[in-house]
């Protein structure tokens, strides 16, 4: 089963395009991560899969098969925006009663109180008056109550500091062990990225570049360093996702589709390196023409 | 006549909720707009309070002028004096001007106040975000959100038209404008009229801040449109299309009271000079007034001007010497509920219109 599933997807903003024809397929059981440079489309992409906005184009479902913001489906899925949305004026335990009565059925209440407690955060405080890090824990708290099947965090990591960031996504990683919850979450911040997920989604121009598992995508992707006058001839072996050419040396990393490929030997005079995913994620960052899809459309080199 | 059915409601789409969910719902919705509520709060405390005090106060006094035998006295003298002097001229007139006046406004204060924050407040904070994620889902939220809130609205104007009705029956009493119950400041604000006046402002209100979406512009675009409505609303029986009464006032030359002047051209409009000075049925509304002469045929104004101004002080009795004759469309008074429940179902119907509207729009907008 895939938990998002979107067809030719589209939304346009007056003459603007968010996303266009984004289709994708992500798994369910996965921690899915959505990178991407500002602008290219996440928060549009997240916005349509919880059901949001409408696409203009295309469609989205959830969950196999579930219209995105249908009723079967926002029961089972939970979202937190980017910029916590939370009723600012109620203190935390309204908060909690709030979202336990538009969520009646699927709550979990005791999970509620056990994070609130072990995160210290006071019962009685209004939610405005919380820092940002505790404002996106009660949100992500309120998130994880509804025992969702599905859940999509906006940006989860921005207003947390590092300790907060990490026991943000230690509590995402624990509910999606725990109950087999499906994770997709964007962030700028692609350490992070590569210390949880197991799926990866690039987006550029409102277009998905890269999916597929986080492990086959370092397994298919290598960095070769070697002479300047060899780039031509590694151009045509490999796809060459990014280069970057000094006047002696170049650096590219090339991805290799096939298990054959991937066990093929670097030419003479070209030195092979490990790649993280990190590096995979800026090289497709800076080349927003290349992609790692069925169907890759390698760099052109100069 | 229309008949009125009920349908049976659709099976599984849209279901009531369980007694204690709704009561979960409805907290959840006084809970999350408490701040609201309880300027809301503050404000009915304070109009219920004032109308209350006068109301007890006029109440008083009547009893007091009842007391003395002073009604229908037309010398005022010994203790009747200061009691007829004050509902004359004191400060029940005020009162009952300032109260209806006050009845009026109550739409659009709501309008502004409570109905364009409800919305635009959930989009500028962005907790729409939030509430829209939920497993209650949109629509059912924006139901159970307005719904409520709506029915709270309609049950304060509810009180405060019958708190007006209440207050103003010893001045009515004793004042023949006040007395006649077509007028319209007090045709608008029973407790009928007041609560379906204040649902519709409220729902326009709710609409325009779906639609614009920021609250100081929601509040002044509401404030403009509920202001519309209300005097399109006001004053406006004569537009209705219920069969009027047509009724020859033989006797009596409703020109010659000096508070109508005769228009130019056109029937004279009684609606806008109300009383028991004017002619026609008991308790009937009056709309408008003609004069025919010897052949039937409706006299020119000019020419009713003359009569007038050559009979001026000598009563109506030159119609039935001169064969004229002074006409009058009415509607009789049974009708009054009809014309109630008519005006009160119309602001109805437009109110759930809009409400249907706001849904559409939460429905197919984006947050």
């Amino acid at each position: 089963m895939n938990v998002i599933e979107a067809a030719r997807l589209g939304r346009r903003y007056r003459t603007t395009w968010a996303v266009r024809d984004c289709t994708l397929a992500i798994p369910a059981g996965r921690v899915a991560a959505l990178a991407g440079p500002n602008g290219a489309g996440k928060t549009t992409l997240m916005h349509m899969a919880v059901g949001l906005i409408a696409p203009t184009e295309g469609r989205v479902t959830v969950l196999g098969g579930r219209p995105a913001g249908s009723r079967e489906a926002l029961e089972r899925v939970a979202f937190v925006a980017q910029d916590v949305p939370l009723y600012r004026h109620l203190p935390v335990a309204d908060m909690m009663r709030l979202a336990r009565v538009l969520n009646a059925g699927r709550w979990d209440q005791s999970r509620a109180e056990r994070r609130l407690a072990a995160m210290d955060i006071p019962l009685r405080r209004k939610v405005g008056k919380l820092s940002g890090g505790q404002q996106a824990q009660v949100a992500l708290t309120i998130a994880l109550a509804r025992r969702p099947e599905l859940l999509v965090l906006d940006e989860p990591l921005a207003p947390l500091d590092p300790l907060a960031r990490h026991e943000f996504l230690a509590a995402v990683m624990e509910t999606a062990a725990e109950d087999g919850t499906s994770v997709l979450f964007s962030s700028h911040v692609i350490t992070e990225l590569e210390r949880v997920a197991d799926y990866l989604v690039v987006l550029a121009r409102g277009r998905v570049q890269v999916a597929g598992d986080v492990e086959d995508l370092v397994h298919g992707h290598q960095l070769l360093t070697g002479p300047a006058d060899g780039v031509a001839a590694i151009g045509s072996r490999f796809d060459v996702v990014h280069a970057q050419q000094g006047l002696a040396q170049a650096h590219l990393l090339v991805r290799q589709r096939t298990a054959l490929a991937q066990s093929a030997q670097p030419p003479d005079g070209w030195q092979a390196h490990p790649v993280t995913l990190e590096e995979i994620v800026l090289a497709y960052l800076r080349e927003p023409g290349a992609s790692a899809l069925p169907g890759p459309e390698p760099v052109v080199i100069s | 006549m229309t008949a009125l059915t009920s349908a049976a409601p659709q099976a599984g789409r849209w279901r009531r909720p369980h007694p204690r969910r709704a009561a979960a719902l409805a907290w959840a919705v006084g809970r999350s707009h408490r701040t609201t509520l309880i300027w809301f709060g503050l404000w009915l405390l304070v109009s219920v309070a004032g109308m209350l005090v006068a109301g007890i106060q006029l109440h008083r006094l009547y009893a007091a002028e009842i007391h003395h035998d002073c009604l229908g006295r037309s010398a005022w003298v010994g203790v009747c004096r200061p009691l007829q002097t004050t509902f004359g001229f004191g400060w029940p007139q005020t009162y009952a001007l300032q109260a209806i006046l006050y009845l009026q406004a109550v739409p659009v204060i709501i309008g502004v106040f409570a109905g364009a924050p409800l919305l635009a407040r959930e989009y500028t904070a962005g907790t729409v975000r939030f509430a829209w994620t939920q497993g209650i889902g949109r629509t059912r939220w924006a139901v159970a959100t307005v719904g409520l809130l709506a029915s709270a609205v309609a049950v304060v104007a509810c009180l405060l038209g019958l708190l007006l009705q209440w207050s103003l029956l010893p001045v009515a009493a004793q004042t023949s404008r006040l007395a006649d119950r077509w007028e319209p400041g007090v045709f608008n604000a029973t407790p009928l009229t007041a609560a379906t006046a204040a649902v519709l402002a409220f729902a326009i209100g709710v609409l325009v801040g779906a639609l614009i979406r920021r609250v100081v512009a929601a509040m002044a675009v509401t404030a403009v449109a509920t202001i519309t409505v209300a005097n399109l609303m006001y004053n406006r029986l004569h537009y209705w299309l219920v069969g009027q009464g047509l009724q020859q006032a033989r006797d009596l030359a409703f020109g010659a009271n000096g508070n109508v002047g005769i228009p130019s051209v056109g029937p004279i409009d009684i609606h806008e000079t109300v009383g028991r000075s004017v002619p026609g049925p008991a308790g009937a509304w009056l709309d408008q007034g003609w004069y025919t002469g010897p052949d039937g045929h409706r006299l020119s104004n000019g020419a009713v001007t003359a009569l007038l101004n050559k009979h001026a002080g000598t009563g109506s009795a030159w119609l039935t010497r001169l064969h004229d004759s002074f006409w009058v469309s009415y509607q009789p008074a049974p009708r009054y509920w009809v014309l109630q429940f008519i005006l009160a179902g119309g602001t109805l119907l437009a109110a759930v219109a809009l409400a249907v509207a706001t849904i559409a729009v939460i429905r197919h907008r984006r947050a």
